[in-house]
Formats: structure tokens, C-alpha cells, sequence
């Protein structure tokens, strides 16, 4: 498979630790995958035959594939250390999870930040956020790159474009809005 | 509209004062992408498929076409001067690019490669424009039966000759037919798996997904990755003598004019078969370059016709998988698929009414292939400098931006702020897809397949009734499907007993 390809430099421990980690995430995914389709199946029980007719179409050999590559991985369970690597996982031993899972905390709160605060305060204070605590730039580039990049942004869209962005649940409130 | 008025219709359009500054910016956009490693073709398209709601159509057309024809050109500069292919598709570029510079022929290199991309670009249009009368004619024997069994055999090329693992490619691409069920219903007006959520009435919205598969994804790794997105910092080449090689590695290419024809024809070909894409085309084509070569043995040490050979069939490739996308609406690639939504974002039709009814806009993306190409060269034989600094950008001062653009472009399109939240949902399934080596191409492009293969399914059994599948083009290209699904599957096996 094609996780097992060697990396140049890559000790025979780390490469192990790799495997496995990125098979421990196929199975996850896989799973992910398969109760979404078990899910729509049972949905697509409840339409008419001609509603439903073209979803089985696709979900007959969806089903087949997602088991063939089940069955693989199952032949590599040896390499998988599943319960091993889930558990690293989750007590936070996983340095590039770990980086992956800021990545969505700061997504979740760049979405919560635009919702509440409107699109302007969201990616300026976000990007700022993301450059300065995250990545540790300097506070003159990180807030410079942020005010830069929000007025580029409203340059180009709310001016170029004519495209007004969202102002926020806050703003609207005041401004007397109750349809929010 | 004859082919004539169509062509000097596109001509005008695609050079008025109007669309001419879009192409421009697209054309200057897909360089700097392009010279950016991690950053690809997907990704300048997916950032100026953003734009589109608010453009006219040649607009639109210009602009996201202009950012897709530069992108290789970029992407081949950054191969030769850090070893680094900007994207995938110049990775053959590598062979010979590198070793030139080595030896102090980095100009010759990036001049007969601009030069090559213009011309294998040019080639490739040319090949698109001849083919129009044809494929008018060819598109009358495609109807709803063989709209839908054409739809499964690209979906299969797609994930069997795509340079992901055949099986999880499959599932990438069934996966995305089953998420473009997800809506009303256009028969029986029944809602199908929108978990009670009116947002999801209208189905999952194609600018979101398509941002959040190339682009979101894209800044995940790159944030990951960290640091300088390239690894070595760029060496300033003295400007003069740059300049000076630069115009002798343009007349280099232009020497070498029936290389140049014979390995564009190669990537114009491989660009006709959905799923093949430009990086195995610039592989074949600096095979056919080295098998025909007098000296063989000075390939890989820095042959420029191993340059100018990759570089002239990867952007020949555009004419060829344009051809597919406009007669049938069926994508071969991702990139086709992004210009396709494109298309529907911008009102037009593929197929039959854009054959014969919008051969202007046909003739619009053919000199906007040309024309972009044109300024790619133009730009990179005189920005080689500046512009490869822009591969020293770190990626925690570029995430926090592009993201920003992303997050922006995903509201813009519909002012949803529900179509930000599905762009970074599927930036992280874009993200662990990458990673686990499954198929994005094609899950978009069964994504945006999905419309008309039940469309085209119900029409058929509408039409035909249950045996549509035994008249003779949907038998013979199910035949074909199964032929080529089966042959990998038994040389997959063939290859495991022996191993």
C-alpha cells in the first residue's frame, strides 16, 4: 500500500509509527464513511422507488468497494497497532494531530468570531490570532499582515465586487435587526 | 453562430477592454500560485471560481481559464531554479530543468520552458478549435442513455488512471455521486438527506465544497508542513545575463518547433482521456523527446529538449481535456470539473447548445488559453527574480491570508454563512483524503457528475425503458468500462501472487 513506501532519512522505528498512525486514521475514516452510507441507506428506505432509485444505484457499489478496502486494511491489522495509536491519539501524543486539531479549533472559532462579530472582526482578529499565539510571528508583522489583509479583503469585495460581507449578530442587533 | 463568427466573435471579446484586464489578472494570479510549491492548479481555480457570481460570462471565462493556463508555467519555473515543481504536473520537468541550472543554464532552462508552455498551450487550442465541426457532430449520438453510461466510464478512468490507489479512489468517486443526491429531488420534489436542514434543500453548494477540497485542505497541510514553502533559499541570477539565456532558450524552443509539435500532440492526445491529467503526459513526452534524441546518454544531465519536451505537452493537455468537458459536460480532471462549475455558476450549457449556439465562448477559452499563455511567458522571462522570492513566503504568514481569502470567497458566493462552516468541514475531509492517498479529483468530479447521471438516468429509463443499457453506445462503452475496470483489477492481482 501505498503508506508503506519509504521516506529518504526515515528511521525503520519512525516509519512503523507512520504506518501505523496513518492506517489507525484509515480505519476511522473508513468507518466515518461507512456508517454515513448506512445512514443514507436506511434514509433512502423511507423515499419513493424513484427518489431512492438513483442513491442505491451509487450505494450498491459503494457498499463493495468500502468492504474490499475494509477486508485490506484488515490483512495489515499486524502493522495497525490500532488501539495503541487511537489511545496515543487521544492523550494528545500525536504532535501532528495535535497541530491538525489547533488547525480546527482555530477554524471553530474563526466561524463562531465571524458569526457573532461579522466577517471583518472574524479573519482580522483570527488571522492575528493564528500568526502571533500560534505561530509565534512578531507582533508588528502579525498584526501588520491582519489589518492589511482585512482591508484588502474589503477592498476587493464590499468595493470591487460589490458584495457586502457579514456584519455580525452584534452589529445587526444594534442596528435593529430581530431577523437574524 | 457558423465557426467563423464565432471565432472572430471570441477574438473580439477575449482582447476588448472588458475581459482583456480579467484575463490579465487571472494570467498573473495562476503565475504566482504556480511558482508557490503546495499551491496548484485546483487551488487557483478554486480561489477564482469565488469571483464568478458577479461576472459576465467571457469575464468569468477569462479570468478563471487565465489563472488555470499560467499555473504550469509558474510551477515548471520553480522546478528549475529550487528543484521544487510548483505542481504536480511539472514534475518531469525536474529530469533536466535542475541539472541545467547546475551547470549555469538556468535562463536557457526557464526560456525554453515558458516558450514550450506557450506553444504546447497554443497547440493544444488549435487542436480544440479544429475539433469543434467534429464533435458537433459526434455530441447528436450522445443522448440521456449515453450521457449516463459515459458519466461512470470517466468516473472509472478517472480513479483507475488517476495517480491515487485504484480502490480508494472508487470510493472517493462513489462517494461524491452520493453527496450530489443530497437536496430536493427534482422528480418527486422529496427532500433526500437533508436531516430536516433548509440550507441543505438546494443540496451542498458546488464553490464551498470545491474550496474546502483544494484549498482549505491545501492551508491544513501547509500549516502542517510549516516553515518556508521552499526549502532552499532562491539565488538571485544576475539580471543581464538571466535575460540573455532567457531569449536564447525561447529560440531554442522555437528551433526545436517539431519536438515541440510532436510532444504537444502527445499531451493533447493524453488530455482527451478523462483521468490521465498533465503530469503522466509530461512523462511520456520526455520519454518520446529522450527515445528520439541523438544523444540519449545527455538526458537527465541537463538536456534542454527533456525541458522544452515536458513542458510542451503539459499545457497541451488543456485543448484535449477541454474538448471532453465542453462536448459531453463530462470532467476529466479536477481542474476540468472546477471550470465546469465554473460554467454553471456563469449560466452557460454544455454539450450540444455550447457547440453550436456559444462558439464564441468557445473561442473566448481557446485565446484565452493563448493569450494567457502569452503573458505567462512575458511575465516570467522578466519577473524570474521577484517572482521566485515569492517562494520564500512562510507558510505562518501565507495560511492566516490565503485562509482569510478562502473563508471570504466561500460566503461571497450565495452570502451563506452556512457555506463557510461546509468549505471547512470539507477542508479537514480534503485534508485526512490527501493524507490517506484517496482521490479529491474524484470525488469532486463525481460531485458534480452527480446532477446528470441521475438526471440523464431517469431520461433514459424515461426513454428507453429498463434495457437502455443494451443500445449499442451504452453497450459497447459499458463494455469498455468493464473491460478496463476488470484488466486493472486482474493486473492488480497478477502483480500481488507474483510479489
Amino acid at each position: 500500500m501505498e503508506q508503506s513506501r519509504e521516506v529518504p532519512g526515515e528511521s525503520a522505528e519512525d516509519r512503523a509509527h507512520r504506518i501505523s498512525n496513518t492506517l489507525t486514521l484509515e480505519v476511522c475514516f473508513l468507518a466515518f464513511i461507512a456508517v454515513i452510507v448506512v445512514a443514507a441507506f436506511f434514509e433512502a428506505l423511507s423515499y419513493q422507488l424513484v427518489s431512492s432509485r438513483t442513491p442505491f444505484v451509487i450505494m450498491a457499489p459503494l457498499a463493495i468497494v468500502i468492504l474490499i478496502q475494509a477486508r485490506r486494511l484488515w490483512s495489515l491489522r499486524d502493522q495497525t497497532q490500532f488501539k495503541a495509536r487511537f489511545s496515543a491519539a487521544i492523550s494528545g501524543g500525536n504532535t501532528v494531530l495535535n497541530k491538525i486539531l489547533t488547525m480546527c479549533v482555530w477554524m471553530v472559532g474563526l466561524m463562531i468570531t465571524v458569526v457573532a462579530l461579522g466577517h471583518y472582526i472574524g479573519i482580522g482578529a483570527l488571522s492575528f490570532v493564528l500568526m502571533r499565539w500560534l505561530s509565534g510571528e512578531r507582533l508588528a508583522m502579525a498584526a501588520g499582515v491582519a489589518i492589511a489583509t482585512t482591508a484588502a479583503i474589503f477592498v476587493v469585495f464590499e468595493i470591487g465586487f460589490n458584495v457586502e460581507l457579514y456584519r455580525g449578530l452584534l452589529f445587526r442587533y444594534f442596528a435593529g435587526y430581530r431577523d437574524f | 453562430m457558423t465557426i467563423i463568427e464565432g471565432m472572430m466573435s471570441g477574438f473580439v471579446q477575449s482582447t476588448s477592454l472588458t475581459v482583456f484586464p480579467y484575463l490579465f489578472i487571472g494570467s498573473l494570479f495562476g503565475l504566482i500560485i504556480g511558482v508557490i510549491p503546495g499551491l496548484s492548479g485546483h487551488f487557483a481555480m478554486a480561489m477564482a471560481v469565488t469571483f464568478l457570481y458577479t461576472m459576465e460570462p467571457a469575464t468569468g471565462i477569462a479570468f478563471i481559464l487565465g489563472a488555470h493556463a499560467t499555473v504550469a508555467q509558474g510551477g515548471g519555473l520553480t522546478a528549475i531554479l529550487f528543484s521544487t515543481p510548483g505542481t504536480g504536473q511539472n514534475a518531469a520537468t525536474l529530469l533536466d530543468g535542475p541539472p541545467m541550472r547546475d551547470k549555469g543554464q538556468a535562463g536557457v532552462a526557464v526560456g525554453a520552458a515558458m516558450a514550450s508552455c506557450f506553444l504546447g498551450a497554443t497547440f493544444g487550442a488549435i487542436v480544440l478549435a479544429l475539433l469543434i465541426p467534429v464533435l458537433r457532430d459526434v455530441v447528436l449520438f450522445f443522448g440521456p442513455p449515453e450521457i449516463f453510461v459515459l458519466a461512470f466510464l470517466a468516473l472509472t478512468f478517472v480513479a483507475v488512471l488517476g495517480k491515487e490507489d485504484m480502490t480508494r479512489s472508487l470510493i472517493a468517486a462513489l462517494l461524491g455521486l452520493l453527496l450530489a443526491m443530497i437536496g430536493v429531488d427534482n422528480v418527486t420534489n422529496t427532500e433526500r438527506f437533508t436531516m430536516g436542514s433548509d440550507r441543505l434543500a438546494d443540496g451542498l453548494s458546488l464553490v464551498p465544497v470545491i474550496l474546502g477540497l483544494f484549498a482549505v485542505a491545501e492551508m491544513i497541510d501547509l500549516w502542517v508542513r510549516g516553515g518556508s514553502l521552499a526549502k532552499d533559499a532562491p539565488t538571485a541570477l544576475s539580471a543581464k545575463e538571466t535575460q540573455r539565456q532567457i531569449f536564447y532558450g525561447i529560440g531554442l524552443a522555437f528551433k526545436k518547433w517539431w519536438l515541440v509539435m510532436r510532444c504537444s500532440a502527445i499531451g493533447t492526445t493524453m488530455g482527451l482521456i478523462p483521468g490521465l491529467g498533465s503530469a503522466p503526459a509530461a512523462f511520456v513526452a520526455y520519454g518520446h523527446a529522450k527515445q528520439t534524441a541523438k544523444d540519449k546518454e545527455s538526458f537527465g544531465k541537463g538536456n534542454v529538449e527533456g525541458v522544452i519536451g515536458a513542458e510542451a505537452a503539459n499545457d497541451a493537455v488543456e485543448g484535449g481535456a477541454l474538448a471532453s468537458t465542453i462536448a459531453f459536460g463530462i470532467p476529466g480532471s479536477s481542474s476540468m470539473a472546477i471550470l465546469l462549475s465554473g460554467l454553471f455558476i456563469l449560466g452557460l450549457e454544455t454539450g450540444p447548445q455550447m457547440l453550436n449556439n456559444n462558439v464564441d465562448i468557445i473561442f473566448i477559452m481557446i485565446f484565452t488559453i493563448i493569450i494567457g499563455n502569452l503573458i505567462g511567458t512575458v511575465f516570467g522571462m522578466f519577473l524570474v527574480n521577484p517572482l521566485s522570492r515569492a517562494t520564500s513566503i512562510r507558510a505562518e504568514i501565507m495560511v492566516p491570508i490565503l485562509m482569510a481569502i478562502i473563508v471570504t470567497g466561500a460566503y461571497a458566493g450565495d452570502r451563506s454563512l452556512f457555506d463557510i462552516g461546509v468549505a471547512l468541514v470539507f477542508g479537514v475531509i480534503g485534508y485526512i483524503m490527501k493524507v490517506l492517498n484517496y482521490s479529491r479529483a474524484a470525488l469532486l468530479i463525481g460531485f458534480v457528475l452527480g446532477f446528470a447521471v441521475e438526471k440523464n438516468l431517469y431520461l433514459a429509463l424515461l426513454i428507453d425503458g429498463p434495457f437502455f443499457m443494451a443500445e449499442p453506445i451504452p453497450a459497447g462503452l459499458s463494455a469498455v468500462t468493464a473491460l478496463f475496470l476488470g484488466w486493472n483489477v486482474w493486473t492488480i492481482y497478477r502483480d500481488r501472487k507474483k510479489g
